[in-house]
Parts: structure tokens; sequence; C-alpha cells
């Protein structure tokens, strides 16, 4: 294998005629992955059935507590600080600044007052109490906080994702329940709502790498992998401009191997890095169900830890989405402590909805892995 | 009547929704977003920093309360506006646009950092540089050009001028 490097090291210009055409392979990659789960999913369901279905989880209460407690302290960490200075006007308008004007903001004591009542609301969404009134005004505040900070000439791409998510709830807490109630006449329970809410919780965590994906093969026309080792000067551009930022030097080991590589080893260097491309495509196998979650989940988190140490480019609110929903704490440990009080029940199909069904009783107990 | 029988038959239908609006929206409306950060590799990178009127480089975040990375974006999206309005690109920009656009960019920035760092001595004049970083063999060469300086009284008239612009966010792409 040394000797391979080693001749690798000298003789990587031997692909250099390939370069166009791998530029594809990740692409082709994930659509190979997703054709075989197709095809797999047909298949007559035995043991596999599990590990290739379509319908969202079904959870327990334990779950969704555990879900809804911890994403509480997600919306708790994005929540400005009472003593937070917006800017003090929206010079380049995005989304609903065009229509409403959202320079009180920068009135701090407009915001001491607003701060305080985000804040009960996130206390109401971590308790569960009236979530269907109070997902919808977490939604506005993201809205309107995030909206207008992204309206100062620059914007920044850390929150849209933790705002996605509010929108998916509050879809799934609000709107769902009540399509169903007076749309198709089948009212249905809050916990229902709830699985509902973070079964589109995690469809937005996938859409989002997904179209992640996408753009970078659009943008790029197709150029992406092939370009990889222009990310050198990226590398050196996000160094300067943390040292800038406060005018110390960061000593990162793993910031100046990736600049080597990308310099003189640029093949190894796009096998390397075309993997985050791949990771975003595949994030559409995570609709297969908790498993694809799981893994999906930390390979995803270990590529942010990766950029964020490489690129200083800490995205901590998406590691903290994909902790929660993908990895699923909340899940596996209640899995856990079933099987260790022996209360574990025998591996269950998720259940078809009945359609005539009009309430359906909630499902307290152990978590089922499907 | 299909296209709807398609539809219910379809899985995931959020997540095909939610895909759908990140596309068609971009970055235009919050809070949907094409994540477009480092989709165009381009063999050139850009940065900017802030020096005294001594040519002291200035901490943005302890000057300011600002990022180094919203500078950037914000001097790129003035530039743009600029090369766009005479049908051009951003690499031919000239002297006076690069000069006009950093100008905007220091105003903008140092009369929020009044406000958001009043306790911070304020400078008298300063300075924007503009870096290109380009790729030299098997180095790195960094090409910095003086991108505008603005005075302290300079500051409210050209905060307030910008501020009054209302155009569209344009299609920036990191």
């Amino acid at each position: 294998m040394t000797k391979f490097n080693e001749w690798f090291a000298e003789n990587w210009q031997v692909l250099e005629p390939w370069r166009d055409a791998a530029n594809w392979v990740y692409p082709l990659l994930v659509l190979i992955l997703v054709g075989a789960l197709t095809i797999l999913r047909k298949s007559p369901r035995g043991s596999l059935g599990p590990w290739f279905t379509l319908k969202p989880p079904t959870r327990t209460r334990e779950e969704v507590t555990g879900l809804r407690l911890l994403f509480a302290y997600v919306l708790w960490l994005a929540l400005p600080p009472v003593t937070w200075v917006f800017q003090s006007g929206q010079p380049k308008p995005n989304g609903i600044t065009h229509f409403v004007d959202l320079t009180f903001l920068a009135n701090q004591e407009v915001w001491g007052y607003l701060h305080w009542l985000c804040l009960a609301l996130i206390i109401l969404y971590a308790l569960g109490v009236a979530l269907p009134v109070v997902v919808p005004l977490l939604f506005i505040q993201h809205l309107v906080v995030f909206t207008y900070t992204n309206s100062q000439g620059y914007i920044g791409h850390s929150m849209q994702l933790a705002s996605m998510i509010v929108m998916a709830q509050m879809f799934g807490f609000t709107f769902w329940p009540l399509w169903m109630r007076y749309g198709r006449k089948q009212p249905v329970n809050s916990h229902q709502a709830a699985e509902s809410a973070f079964s589109f919780t995690s469809q937005t965590i996938a859409a989002s790498y997904v179209i992640c994906g996408l753009t970078k093969l659009m943008n790029s026309e197709g150029r992406w992998i092939a370009d990889i080792p222009n990310l050198a000067m990226q590398l050196q551009k996000t160094a300067k401009m943390d040292f800038y930022n406060t005018l110390t030097v960061a000593h990162q080991p793993l910031q100046e191997y990736m600049l080597r590589l990308l310099i003189e080893h640029p093949w190894q260097a796009r096998v390397a890095f075309g993997m985050g491309l791949f990771l975003e495509l595949a994030a559409i196998v995570a609709l297969l169900g908790r498993r694809w979650e799981l893994a999906l989940g930390i390979s995803v988190i270990v590529m942010h830890l990766v950029i964020s140490e490489a690129m200083n480019l800490a995205f901590p609110f998406h590691l903290w989405v994909l902790f929660i929903f993908w990895v699923n704490p909340s899940f596996w440990l209640n899995l856990g402590l079933g099987y260790l009080l022996g209360r574990h029940p025998a591996p269950a199909e998720p259940a078809e909805p009945k359609a005539d069904t009009r309430i359906i009783s909630s499902t307290p107990g152990p978590a089922v892995l499907e | 009547m299909k296209l709807w029988r398609f539809w219910k038959r379809l899985p995931a239908k959020y997540f095909l929704l939610v895909l759908l609006l990140c596309a068609y929206f971009k970055d235009t409306t919050y809070p949907f977003s094409d994540f477009p950060m480092y989709s165009r590799l381009d063999d050139v990178a850009t940065y900017v920093y802030v020096t005294s009127g001594n040519d002291e480089p200035l901490a943005l975040d302890k000057h300011f309360a600002q990022r180094s990375s919203n500078l950037s974006k914000s001097f790129r999206n003035n530039l743009n506006k600029k090369v766009k309005a005479r049908r051009g690109k951003r690499k031919d920009a000239t002297p006076q646009e690069i000069q006009d656009s950093g100008r905007e960019a220091l105003a903008h920035l140092e009369y929020e950092g009044r406000a958001r760092r009043p306790e911070v001595p304020r400078q008298e004049v300063l300075k924007l540089w503009y870096v290109e970083i380009l790729r030299d063999g098997n180095s790195l060469r960094e090409d910095p050009v003086f991108a505008g300086s603005v005075t302290a009284a300079e500051v409210e008239q050209l905060a307030g001028k910008k501020g009054d612009d209302k155009e569209d966010s344009d299609d920036e792409v990191q």
C-alpha cells in the first residue's frame, strides 16, 4: 500500500484525462445506491423489510417528549440574547422585508420585551402546551428575526435549516391536524400530530442536504469534483478571514494538512472532499427509516466537524438538529432502556394508518425498532 | 385529476415540497435557501480586511461586532451591483468601482459599529483592502488592492445613502 501511495504521489497526472468524467462518479454512486434500495424495497419482505420502508416511523410518547425537549434547547440557543443589538436598517431586503418594516427590532427596549415573549414560547413548546398555537408563533419569531439579520447586505446560512424545521413542525402540529379535521373529516390526536411534525422535520433535513448537493452540481456546471483543488484558495481565504476577525493566529494542523493535500495531491483530495458531495446527495436515503437516519446522521456530523476544523466554518445548529432528529438519542436510549428493563416487545411492522379510524390512541411505553 | 392521484401516491411529499421551494426561492426568501456556499470553486478566492489610517489592521469583532465573511459578502454585493449595471463581470471591475464599493461597505460597517461597540474609540480614517488569492505553481499568492477609505465625517452620509438602496439581493455565490 505504501508503494502504491508513493507511485500515486508521483504519477497522479495519469488520471488527468479522466478529470471531467470524475465529476459524475459520486452522483452516479448515489443514483446506483438509490436504485439498489428501490429494487430491494420491492423484494419479498423478510428480515430486511424494515430497512427499506418509506413509511414514517411510529414514535412513543417518551421519544416525542425527548425530541421536543432537545429541540427546545436548540430554539433557546438560536434566540439572540436580550442584550443583542440589531443593526439599524434593512438595506438589502430579503423575503418578508420587501413588504414589512422590521426595523423595530433595532429598538433595544422593544427587543427586550420580545425576547422574554419568545423565551416564554420556547418554554411552552418544551412543556408541550398549546403546540398548535405556540409553534406558528415560534415560526413567526424565526421568520422576523432571521429575515431581518439576512437583510443586511449579506446572507448567512447557519439558521435556515432550524427555521425550516420550525416551519415543518408548524405544518405537523397545526395545519395537518386542521386539514385532517376539516378537510378529510378524520380528526387526529395530539400524538399523531407530533408524529407527523417530526416526520416532516426529518424530511426537511434530508431536503436541505440534497438541495445543497444539487446546487453544487448546477452552480459548478457539473465541474465541482474536478474543481476541488481550487478549495486550496478557499481554505486560505477562510483562515485569513478568521485571523482578521480577532487578529489572533490559530494553529490548525488539519487545515495545514488539507491545504497541502489540495495543492500536492489533487486526486486524493478529489476522492476525499468528493465524499461530502456524495453524503449530501445520499441524504435522500434517510427517508428509509431510523437506521439510515442514524448512519447518515453520524456521517454528516463527522463531515461537519471536519469542515469546522479545516475551514473554521461551524454550523452548530445543523449539528444539533442532525444529532437530535437523525442520530435520535431519544429513540435509541428509550429502546436500550426498554431492553434493559425487560419491557421491550417483539419488533413490529410499522402500523398502516387505518382510513376509517377517527381517533387512534397514542402509543405510550418503550420504543419499538421498525 | 391524474396529477392529483400521482401526488397522493407519492411518498415523502414534504421532502419534495421543501426541495422545490428551496430550489425556487434560492436565497431570496428566508427561510428557504439552496445553500450555495462553495458550490462554485473558482480559481481565485477573495477576502477583505480593514485597517486604520496608519495601515494597522483592525479586529472586526472587537471594533465593529462584525465578521470578516459578512463584510466580504457586503463588499462583493456592492461590487456585483456596480459591474452588473454596465453588464460587466466582477473580475473586470475598475479601480473606481472597487473603491466606491469599498467605501459603501466601510461606511455601513462603521455606522453599525458605532451602535454595537460604543465602548471602542473610533478611528478618524478607515481603509479597506481587497485581496485576491491565486495559485502560483505549488504555492498560493495573495494580491492586495486598496479598496477605498472613509473618514469619520463621511460615514453617516454614505451609510444613509446605502440605507435608501432597495435593490434586489443578487445571486452571490461563495
